[in-house]
């Protein structure tokens, strides 16, 4: 397989920890967002990182210009219908998605392959405007953040997605150093559905014994690095409660993905943990 | 006068090698009532095992508490002077202490020395505790996500060492604490706390079969 040009919508976090990824391993990128300001401001964020990584060493100068040259930013309406592979990372909203994808499907050429970084929408729901032809070449690619720097990729099978795709996709992302894994189109996928119980039962284990005492535990014995609590902090309590929630609903409420009520409590007081300044822990 | 010191395990335990190895050891089996100053159980067992132990010996005890409900058995014997929990690997080689009295600390030390562990005191042994409890679940979870054929063995390892940067992947640190080990634990949280989210796994049952 050969991916020569590859086009990210949505500049936000993850768009842009994509496109900055793929621009590293010599591939032509168009990174676009429906926010001309959001995407400038995302370009700019990648070149800050790239300034960084060379004054720490990581990379060249010349292997820097050569990254600048493969990132561009085009407006969504003047992207290229050449691209191979387009990867959607905006809102978690089906039918702003559904737009976008109903969209992409008549603008770009036959073999273009359409993905979605979901963490929380069935890939088979995504692609239902889909035309027969494109659903085969449609499929979820998740990735992790910072996409620059955590290995794994899930590479998520829709219904109708070709499973040569699949085994394509695998072996490009595990050639350029990425650890990809292929998975059915399930609620949480891998990650988001086996690491519910980290937090899940460490709130169980919190009825009885200080938050601070099982992180603790957790990175001492467990080899975990950061604790449950602290983890919900950095990520935001609230963002982990509607993991939790999507993935408790998915899977008809089962007793295994309940959330706890401490969860909503926190919720419910604004803790959110480090962007409130309060969760788990204080964070003045 | 040296102290009269046995210590035991089973076969179900990932360190029985090296614990057999250990001055004092009887294995389970072969153990019978003898009087000692100090028992050290590091059986990996259920909770009934345990009682019939605890019953049988009355000296001081240190114990391996890691697959029970710890805080339970240790208000039903008084005797037990130190809680452990050993059986799930730790990758920074470090296990979960409970003191109940200090009056052997000093051998738990020695003991730990010789297993290449290193002590993490904890205020209570809780059910499994904190390491155990938390881990085990997530191992059952990746043992469902195998049976609904969600991915393979070693995609579901990839993903949390790669996605989420755990330190072992889920499933082949089940295998190596052992999966009835992993069973025992969950029977007991479920027995005890009546809530089916510690349900076992059909699929991982049926492995330890």
């Amino acid at each position: 397989m050969e991916l020569n040009l590859v086009t990210i919508i949505g500049a936000g976090t993850m768009g842009r920890g994509i496109a900055q990824w793929f621009a590293q391993c010599g591939v032509s990128v168009e990174l676009t967002d429906a926010n001309a300001e959001a995407l400038e401001q995302g370009l700019s964020l990648v070149h800050k990182s790239w300034k960084k990584l060379e004054q720490k060493g990581k990379f060249s100068s010349s292997e820097i210009s050569t990254f600048e040259n493969n990132l561009k930013t085009v407006s969504l309406n003047d992207l290229s219908t050449s691209s191979d592979l387009v990867i959607e990372a905006i809102i978690e909203n089906l039918e702003i998605k559904h737009k976008v994808f109903s969209d992409l499907d008549k603008r770009m050429d036959a073999k273009t392959i359409l993905a979605s970084n979901t963490s929380s929408i069935p890939i088979t729901d995504l692609a239902t405007p889909l035309s027969k032809q494109r659903k085969e070449r449609f499929l979820g690619l998740h990735f992790f953040n910072p996409a620059t720097i955590m290995k794994l990729v899930e590479v998520i099978k829709g219904n109708d997605t070709d499973q040569k795709l699949c085994d394509d996709l695998e072996a490009w992302f595990s050639e350029k150093g990425k650890k990809p894994a292929q998975c059915k189109d399930s609620p949480g996928f891998i990650v988001n559905r086996v690491a519910r119980n980290f937090y899940g039962e460490a709130l169980r284990i919190a009825e009885n014994r200080e938050f601070s005492e099982i992180d603790h535990v957790l990175k001492e014995v467990g080899g975990f690095r950061m604790g449950p609590f602290e983890l919900m902090d950095l990520i935001g309590i609230d963002i982990n409660y509607d993991v939790t929630c999507s993935v408790w609903e998915a899977f008809q409420k089962n007793e295994r993905f309940a959330p706890h009520k401490i969860q909503k409590e926190m919720v419910d007081k604004n803790h959110l943990g480090r962007k409130t300044g309060q969760g788990f822990y204080g964070h003045e | 006068m040296a102290m009269n010191k046995i210590i035991t395990s089973n076969k179900n335990h990932p360190l029985f090698d090296k614990i057999s190895k250990l001055d004092g050891f009887i294995e389970l089996d072969n153990l019978t009532d003898q009087s000692c100053d100090l028992l050290i159980d590091l059986t990996a067992t259920d909770s009934d095992s345990k009682r019939d132990l605890f019953n049988r010996f009355k000296c001081p005890i240190i114990t391996d508490l890691s697959l029970n409900n710890g805080d339970k058995i240790l208000k039903e014997f008084r005797h037990i002077e130190i809680a452990v929990s050993t059986i799930f690997p730790s990758p920074n080689l470090k296990a979960e202490v409970f003191y109940s009295l200090m009056t052997y600390k000093n051998e738990l030390l020695n003991l730990f020395e010789k297993l290449d562990l290193k002590p993490v005191e904890v205020k209570a042994p809780g059910i499994g505790f904190i390491f155990g409890r938390t881990i085990v679940q997530i191992i059952n979870e990746a043992w469902f996500a195998l049976e609904d054929d969600l991915a393979t063995e070693d995609a579901i390892d990839t993903a949390m060492l790669f996605g989420v940067n755990y330190p072992r992947g889920p499933l082949s640190w089940g295998a190596e604490a052992g999966l009835k080990n992993s069973v025992t634990l969950l029977k007991e949280l479920h027995k005890t706390t009546n809530q089916d989210r510690y349900k076992v796994c059909d699929k991982l049952q049926k492995a330890c079969l």
